[in-house]
C-alpha cells in the first residue's frame, strides 16, 4: 500500500499524526486508488419514489462511445446473499433487509439506484447514464411526514416504557404539554462516497470509503458468498463521515456486482445529489413532551412521545424518547416511539444518533418549564440530577455533570443572562443566553490490535479500523507512546486494511476507548515478552519474577537495580523485534453501572429585531468525556460537532417535494451546512476526569456529546432573546419576524 | 489550442476549451490534491490559484477549479496544490493548519491551504478579520473551523511584514510558495507575446458560437453537461469588455468586471462607502473572483444581487450583436421569467449607471436562510435623493418577490416628493405588496417574502436615520 512517505518527524508532540498527507493534498482517498484497467461506473436513478420500471432502454446508451456495460434489472447477476434465508437450516441467519441493488424492477423510493453504467471515464459514464430511457408504472407514493405522523394504519409502534404513573405530569404543580419538530437531515461529509471493487483470482479487493472495514468485509462475504479471507477491504483515508459510512449501502454491492460480471475493476461514485438519497441521513421527528414538577422545581413526571421516518422496506430505529428515562431523577416516566415507514430511502444513525433528536425535545422543554417555575434553567438542572441511573438505579462509573455546569457557567458569563426574555439589548441586537445538556452512551466494544516493537526503538501498531477525522491514529499513537515510554515520532499506527487484526467500526464514539484497550493489552504483553526474555537471556534478571521488574521509558529495571534498555535487550540477544496481537473485550459489568458521557452546551446570540436574522456570539461547550487523551483533536472533535449542532439548529434541512418523492434541495447551494462565518468563538473545557472503570485509556467517548444538546441550546437562547419559542427546526429567520 | 502554465509546467492543449480545471487537473494530469466536494462552486474544496497578467504584473486570485472552463486559463499560471508543495518541508501555510489541528478527516484541507496561498500573494492588508475573510469559500464539516482560522491568522501574522515588498519575492524568500514562482511572470509574458492577436475573440464570430461564457459560475451550475463540449465564446479576459472607469458623474464598467474587481475598485468604494459590507454578503471569495457583472445580470435569476443592486441605480447597457449597437436600460430587460428584451446572439458590452451624488441616499440589503455564501431569500435596494428631509427622486428594487429581478414603479413614484415619516414608510409598504408576486419555494413562504421586503423596506429606512444622525 501507499504510504505516501509519511514522516512523523515534523510533528509536535500533539499534532495528527497523519496532518502532513492531509495538508500537502497527498493524502488518498477511496476515488484515487487507481487499480491497473480501473473503469468508471455511475448510475442511473428512478424518477419515481414508487411503482415499477416498466421499460428501460439502455439501447443508445450501450452504443455510447466508452461504455463498457449497462446492468440492470434484466441482465445483472444473482446474489447469493440477496436470497431469504434457510431458516432450518441456519436458525440464526437473517434475511438481507436492505435494497437488493438491480434485483426486480420495484421502484420503493425516488433516487434509487437502478441501472449502473460503466464506460472507460467517468465523463462518458455520465454522459451515458443520461442517454438510459426509463418507462415506469407509478403507484402513488407516501414521502409526507407530517400528513402521516399519526396514520396508526401505517405506524410501526416499538414498546412502551412506564416508569410508575404514566400520565402523573398532568397533575403537577406546574406542567407544560408541548411538541417539537425536525426535518431530515443529511451527513454531507465533504468526501462524497465511492467504492472501487477489484475482483481478481477469486479474490475480492475492496476500497470502500467506510467507518468499519471489518463490516464490510464480513458483509460482502456473506452476500457474495466469498470465504471472508479472501475478501480485503481497505480505507485508508475517510473525508468524514458521521454515520453515512457505518454500513454498506446499495453502491457497494453494485461495484462488487460490477467487477465480478466484468472481471475487471470498477469504480463507482456518488454526486452530491446522490448522497442525499443512497447513504442514509438522519429521520425527520415529531415529538411531544408532556412534564410536570412542583413549583419548588423538583419534576414529577414526564411523558416523552416520538414518532421518526423509516423507508418502506427497512425498519430503523434509535433511542430518541429513552433520554428522557434516564437523563434526569424523576419518579413517574412514559416513553413511547412509534416508526412511520415512506417511499424514502432507509435513515441511518448520524452523529448523536437518537438522544441528538431526544435531548432537542427534552431539553427544550426544560427550558420551557424553567420560565414557568422562575427558577434559573441550571439550578433546575441540579435540582433534578440523576445521581444514580433512575431506572436501573445503579451508580455510573463516572459523572461529572455538575463540574460541566459550573465550569462553562463560569465562562460563558451567564450572570449576564436577562430572566425577562427580549430585555437585554446590545449594539440595537436583542441578546440571549441559553445552555443545554447532551447524553451519550459510554462503553467499550471488543477489538483487537498488533504491536511490533523493533530493537531499532519504534513500535508500530496495527488495527483493522478507519478513522473519518477524530484522529484515531493521533490518539493510539499517543497512548503506545506514554505505554511504552517512547517519543511520539517513534510510534506509528496503521488502519484502514481488514489483513489487518479486527478493529470495531468506528461509531457512537466508541473507537479510542476499544482500540485503545486493545492498545494498552498490547503493550502490556510487549513488556512481558521483554521481561521474559531478559529473564531468560540477561545474567542480572535470572531467576526474577516478571512482576518484580519494573518498566521504565524503555528499560526494564530488576529489584537490585540491574536494568536494560528494550533495544539493548532485543540487540543483545539477536532479536530483532517482538510481536504479539492481543484483543481487549466489551464493557462486561453492565449489572453493576451505568454508563454515560455528558456535556452542556452554552449559547450567547444576537437577534435583528427587523430581520430575524441570528448571529451567534459565543458559545461554550463542557464536556465529561473522561480522559482527554489527545487534548487537540479531543478540541477539534468539540468544536466541530457543536458547528454541526449550528447546522441543526440553525441552517439544516433537507426538503422533498412530496408530488414526486424527490428532495428539492439535494445540493450545497440549498442544502445548508454552516459556514465559517456561522461560527462564533467557541471554548471548550473538559473536567477531564478518567474513567478507568469503562476502560483501561480512561476515556469516554467525545464524538456524539459534542453535538448533543448543542441546538436546544441554542434555540433557548433565541427565545432568552426575543421571547419566541422555536419548536420547529432549524430556526431560519422566516420564524422569528 | 489554449496555453497557459501548470504549476511549472507549460500546457499547450487541444482539448475542448470548455471543459473545466478540475477534470483538466485530475482526469488529464491525474492531480488529485484538488478535491472534489460538490461540483458547484460552493464547497471549495477544488479551489486552485489563477495567476493573470495585469499591465505585466502578474495577479494571483483563488478560483473555484469545478466551475472554471480551460478556455478562461489562456496565458494564465494555474496552481494546484501540488504545485505549492516543497519537495523536502511543509511550507508555513501547510505547517500552521498541522500545528492548528486545523485538519480532521483532511479532505476540504487542501482547498483551504490553497485559498490561504491567494491570501499570502493577495495585496490588501493583513489581519486575522482579512485571513478569515480568504477562506469564506471553504466548507469543512469536521473541524467546526476554529483551528482553521488559527492558522488563518498566523499567516496574518507572518504577512504583516511584508510592508510593501514584492508578493512573489516575499513569498519565495520566506519560502511559503516554491521559488519557481519568480520565473513565471517572464514566462507569462513570452507566452502572451507569442500569442497576441490570437487570442482575442473576434466579436463578428458571435453568431457562429452562441455561447457566451463570462466567469462561468452560473452556465457550469446550469447546464454543467453541454457545456463541457458547447462551441463556446468567451469574453472573460476580453481587454474592452474589462475595466471601471469615470467620465463625470457616469461610471462605466466592462461587461466582463467580476465582483472581486468592483470591491477593488476605488472609483466605486467612493461611489458606495458600504460597499465591503454588500460584497461580503455576495457569494465567496473565489466565486466573486470569476462572477461577472454581466453574467449576473443574464442569467437573469429573480434574485440576482448585483441586477437588483443596478436596478435602484438605473443602469443602462450597451449591447452589441458585433455589427450593431444600442443602449438598453437594465430596468427593460426582463420581459419574463427568465425571457430577456436580448437576441442570443448579443452580448453586454458596457454597463453605465450615474453614481450617487451627495444629497444622495443609496442602500442595499439582503437576507437569505444562511447568513454567509447564501443566495438572497429577498434582496433590495434603495435610491433616493434628497432635500432635506423630502425624497426627490425614488428607485427601489426587489429581489425574489417575482418572477423576475423587479424594479418597484408604484412604489418608487408613491416615494417622490414625500417627507420621510413612518406613515410614509407603513404606506409604501401597503403600495410594494401590490406590486410584487412571490411564490412560496425553498427559501420561504410567499407571505414571510412578502413580510420579510416590508422589513427591508423600513431597515433601508432605520439605516438612512442612523446615518443622518
Ligand atoms: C457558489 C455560488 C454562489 C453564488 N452566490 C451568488 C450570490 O450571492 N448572489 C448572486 O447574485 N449570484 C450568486 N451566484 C450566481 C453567479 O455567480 C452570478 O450570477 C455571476 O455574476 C454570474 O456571472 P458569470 O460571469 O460567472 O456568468 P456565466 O456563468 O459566465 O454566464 C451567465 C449567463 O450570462 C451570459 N453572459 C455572460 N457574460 C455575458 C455578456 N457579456 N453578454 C451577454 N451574455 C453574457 C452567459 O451566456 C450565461 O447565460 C453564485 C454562484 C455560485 C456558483
Ligand atoms: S467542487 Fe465544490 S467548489 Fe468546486
Ligand atoms: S477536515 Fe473534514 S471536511 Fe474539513
Amino acid at each position: 500500500m501507499d504510504k505516501n512517505n509519511l514522516s512523523e518527524t515534523f510533528f509536535a508532540d500533539d499534532d495528527r499524526v497523519d496532518g502532513l498527507a492531509k495538508v500537502t493534498g497527498k493524502a488518498k482517498f477511496t476515488a484515487e486508488f487507481k487499480p491497473a484497467g480501473l473503469t468508471h461506473a455511475v448510475f442511473v436513478c428512478s424518477t419515481i419514489a414508487k411503482g415499477a420500471i416498466k421499460h428501460m432502454n439502455i439501447y443508445e446508451a450501450k452504443n455510447a462511445p466508452g461504455v463498457i456495460d449497462i446492468i440492470y434489472y434484466l441482465n445483472c447477476p444473482a446474489v447469493p446473499g440477496y436470497k431469504p434465508v434457510d431458516r432450518i437450516a441456519n436458525p440464526n441467519a437473517r434475511d438481507f433487509t436492505g435494497l437488493k441493488v438491480f434485483h426486480n424492477n420495484m421502484v420503493v423510493s425516488n433516487g434509487q439506484p437502478i441501472a449502473l453504467v460503466i464506460a472507460d471515464t467517468y465523463e462518458r459514464a455520465v454522459h451515458a447514464a443520461s442517454l438510459v430511457k426509463v418507462e415506469y408504472i407509478k403507484e402513488k407514493s407516501e414521502t409526507d411526514f407530517d400528513k402521516n405522523k399519526f396514520n396508526d394504519k401505517l405506524l410501526k409502534p416499538r414498546p412502551e416504557y412506564v416508569r410508575n404513573q404514566k400520565d402523573a405530569w398532568k397533575n403537577a404543580e406546574v406542567f407544560l404539554e408541548e411538541e417539537y419538530t425536525m426535518p431530515v437531515e443529511t451527513h454531507n461529509p465533504m468526501e462524497m462516497h465511492a467504492t472501487i471493487a477489484v475482483w481478481e483470482g477469486g479474490k475480492l479487493t475492496v476500497y470502500d470509503k467506510s467507518q468499519g472495514p471489518k463490516n464490510v468485509q464480513g458483509e460482502l462475504g456473506r452476500i457474495f458468498a466469498i470465504d471472508e479471507k479472501n475478501v480485503q477491504v481497505i480505507t485508508e483515508f475517510v473525508g468524514g463521515a458521521f454515520g453515512s459510512s457505518l454500513r454498506s449501502w446499495p453502491h457497494v454491492h453494485a461495484a462488487v456486482i460490477a467487477t465480478k460480471k466484468l472481471n475487471r475493476p470498477v469504480k463507482v461514485t456518488l454526486n452530491r445529489e446522490q448522497m442525499f438519497t443512497m447513504v442514509g441521513y438522519r429521520p425527520q421527528c415529531w415529538q411531544k413532551i408532556g412534564i410536570g414538577a412542583s413549583k419548588d422545581g423538583k419534576l414529577t413526571g414526564i411523558a416523552h412521545h416520538a414518532v421518526s421516518n423509516t423507508s418502506s422496506y427497512e425498519d430503523f430505529t434509535e433511542g430518541i424518547s429513552s433520554v428522557s428515562q434516564y437523563l434526569y431523577d424523576c419518579p413517574n416516566v412514559f416513553t413511547t416511539y412509534k416508526i412511520l415507514p415512506l417511499d424514502i430511502n432507509t435513515p441511518t444513525w448520524m452523529r448523536g444518533p437518537g438522544p441528538g433528536t431526544g435531548c432537542f425535545a427534552l431539553e427544550s422543554a426544560l427550558d420551557e418549564l424553567s420560565y414557568k417555575l422562575n427558577i434559573d434553567p441550571i439550578e433546575l438542572r441540579l435540582i433534578n440530577n440523576a445521581e444514580v441511573h433512575p431506572q436501573s438505579k445503579l451508580p455510573w462509573t463516572t459523572k461529572f455533570l455538575k463540574e460541566c455546569y459550573a465550569l462553562g457557567k463560569e465562562k460563558i458569563g451567564w450572570h449576564k443572562r436577562p430572566t425577562t426574555p427580549g430585555s437585554l439589548k446590545e449594539d440595537g441586537m436583542l441578546v440571549g443566553y441559553g445552555m443545554a445538556v447532551g447524553v451519550f452512551g459510554a462503553g467499550r466494544n471488543p477489538a483487537t490490535a498488533k504491536g511490533i516493537l523493533k530493537n531499532d526503538g519504534t513500535l508500530l501498531l496495527q488495527s483493522a479500523v478507519s478513522d473519518m477525522g477524530p484522529g484515531t491514529s493521533t490518539a493510539m499513537v499517543k497512548i503506545g507512546s506514554e505505554q511504552m515510554g517512547l517519543e511520539e515520532k517513534k510510534v506509528r499506527f496503521e488502519l484502514g486494511d481488514t489483513d489487518f487484526p479486527t478493529g470495531p467500526t468506528q461509531g457512537g464514539s466508541g473507537s479510542a476507548t476499544a482500540v485503545g484497550s486493545a492498545v494498552i493489552a498490547v503493550c502490556d504483553a510487549i513488556k512481558l515478552s521483554l521481561k521474559e526474555i531478559a529473564i531468560e537471556s540477561i545474567a542480572g534478571f535470572k531467576n526474577v519474577k516478571p512482576e518484580n521488574i519494573k518498566y521504565e521509558a524503555g528499560k526494564l529495571i530488576a529489584a537490585n537495580n540491574v536494568s536494560i534498555h528494550f533495544m539493548d535487550l532485543l540487540k543483545e540477544t539477536g532479536k530483532p523485534e517482538v510481536q504479539v496481537s492481543k484483543s481487549s473485550s466489551s464493557f462486561a459489568q453492565r449489572d453493576k453501572y451505568a454508563t454515560n458521557s455528558f456535556s452542556v452546551h452554552f449559547v450567547k446570540l444576537h437577534v435583528h429585531p427587523v430581520t430575524g436574522v441570528i448571529k451567534l456570539k459565543h458559545m461554550v461547550s463542557a464536556a465529561d468525556a473522561g480522559k482527554i487523551i489527545s487534548e487537540k483533536t479531543a478540541r477539534s472533535q468539540m468544536v466541530g460537532g457543536a458547528v454541526g449542532g449550528i447546522g441543526m439548529a440553525m441552517t439544516e434541512e433537507s426538503l422533498i417535494d412530496h408530488r414526486y418523492g424527490r428532495y428539492i434541495n439535494s445540493n450545497f447551494v440549498d442544502y445548508h451546512v454552516p459556514v465559517h462565518a456561522d461560527v462564533p468563538p467557541m471554548d471548550i473545557v473538559f473536567p477531564n476526569q478518567p474513567d478507568y472503570i469503562i476502560s483501561p485509556t480512561g476515556a469516554k467517548g467525545i464524538g456524539e456529546i459534542a453535538l448533543v444538546g448543542v441546538a436546544p441550546a441554542i434555540l433557548n437562547a433565541v427565545y432568552n432573546a426575543t421571547g419566541k419559542r422555536v419548536r420547529d427546526l432549524p430556526v431560519t429567520p422566516d420564524k422569528l419576524i | 489550442m489554449i496555453r497557459f502554465i501548470l504549476n511549472e509546467k507549460t500546457i499547450a492543449t487541444e482539448l475542448p476549451p470548455g471543459m473545466v480545471m478540475l477534470d483538466f487537473i485530475r482526469y488529464q494530469q491525474h492531480l488529485t490534491g484538488t478535491k472534489i466536494g460538490c461540483r458547484e462552486g460552493d464547497c471549495g474544496a477544488c479551489t486552485i490559484l489563477v495567476g493573470e497578467l495585469v499591465n505585466d504584473e502578474i495577479h494571483y486570485q483563488s478560483m473555484t477549479s469545478c466551475l472554471m472552463p480551460i478556455g478562461n486559463a489562456a496565458g494564465k499560471h494555474i496552481v494546484s496544490i501540488e504545485g505549492i508543495n516543497f519537495k523536502d518541508q511543509l511550507n508555513p501555510i501547510q505547517q500552521a493548519m498541522a500545528d492548528e489541528g486545523a485538519t480532521q478527516c483532511g479532505f476540504c484541507t487542501p482547498g483551504f491551504v490553497m485559498s490561504l496561498a491567494g491570501y499570502c500573494l493577495s495585496k490588501g492588508e493583513f489581519d486575522q478579520g482579512t485571513a478569515i475573510a480568504s477562506i469564506d469559500g471553504n466548507i469543512c464539516r469536521c473541524t467546526g473551523y476554529k483551528p482553521i482560522e488559527r492558522a488563518a491568522g498566523k499567516m496574518a501574522t507572518i504577512l504583516k511584514e511584508r510592508n510593501g515588498e514584492d508578493e512573489i519575492a516575499f513569498v519565495t524568500r520566506k519560502k511559503i510558495l516554491p521559488d519557481y514562482f519568480t520565473g513565471i511572470k517572464n514566462r507569462l509574458l513570452e507566452m502572451n507575446t507569442a500569442a497576441r492577436g490570437r487570442s482575442v475573440p473576434d466579436p463578428a464570430g458571435l453568431k457562429a458560437r452562441p455561447h457566451i461564457m463570462g466567469g462561468g459560475t452560473d452556465l457550469y451550475v446550469q447546464h454543467h453537461e453541454t457545456m463541457s463540449s458547447a462551441d463556446i465564446h468567451f469574453v472573460f479576459d476580453h481587454p474592452e469588455l474589462n475595466g471601471i472607469h469615470k467620465e463625470g458623474n457616469k461610471c462605466i464598467l466592462g461587461s466582463s468586471v467580476t465582483v472581486s474587481d468592483l470591491k477593488r475598485s476605488p472609483i466605486i468604494n467612493d461611489a458606495f462607502p458600504g460597499f465591503q459590507q454588500v460584497a461580503k454578503l455576495i457569494s465567496s471569495t473565489p466565486i466573486r473572483n470569476m462572477a461577472t457583472i454581466a453574467g449576473n445580470f443574464i442569467n437573469a435569476s429573480p434574485i440576482g444581487d448585483f441586477t437588483i443592486f443596478f436596478l435602484a441605480l438605473d443602469a443602462q447597457l450597451i449591447l452589441t450583436d458585433g455589427i450593431t449597437t444600442r443602449e438598453l436600460p437594465l430596468r427593460k430587460l426582463y420581459k419574463g421569467y427568465k425571457t430577456l428584451d436580448k437576441r442570443p446572439e448579443e452580448q453586454i458590452e458596457k454597463i453605465w449607471f450615474e453614481t450617487p451624488g451627495k444629497d444622495s441616499y443609496f442602500h442595499f440589503e439582503k437576507v437569505s436562510k444562511r447568513t454567509h455564501l447564501d443566495i438572497a431569500s429577498v434582496n433590495t435596494a434603495i435610491h433616493l435623493k434628497l432635500n432635506g428631509n423630502t425624497i426627490e427622486q425614488a428607485s427601489l428594487s426587489a429581489g425574489g418577490v417575482g418572477p423576475v429581478p423587479m424594479y418597484l414603479q408604484k412604489t418608487s413614484d408613491f416615494l417622490k416628493g414625500k417627507e420621510i415619516s413612518d406613515a410614509l414608510i407603513g404606506d409604501s409598504v401597503e403600495i410594494m405588496k401590490t406590486e410584487i408576486s412571490p411564490i412560496s419555494d425553498a427559501r420561504g413562504s410567499k407571505e414571510y417574502k412578502t413580510l420579510l421586503l416590508a422589513q427591508l423596506i423600513k431597515a433601508h429606512f432605520m439605516e438612512r436615520r442612523l446615518l443622518s444622525s
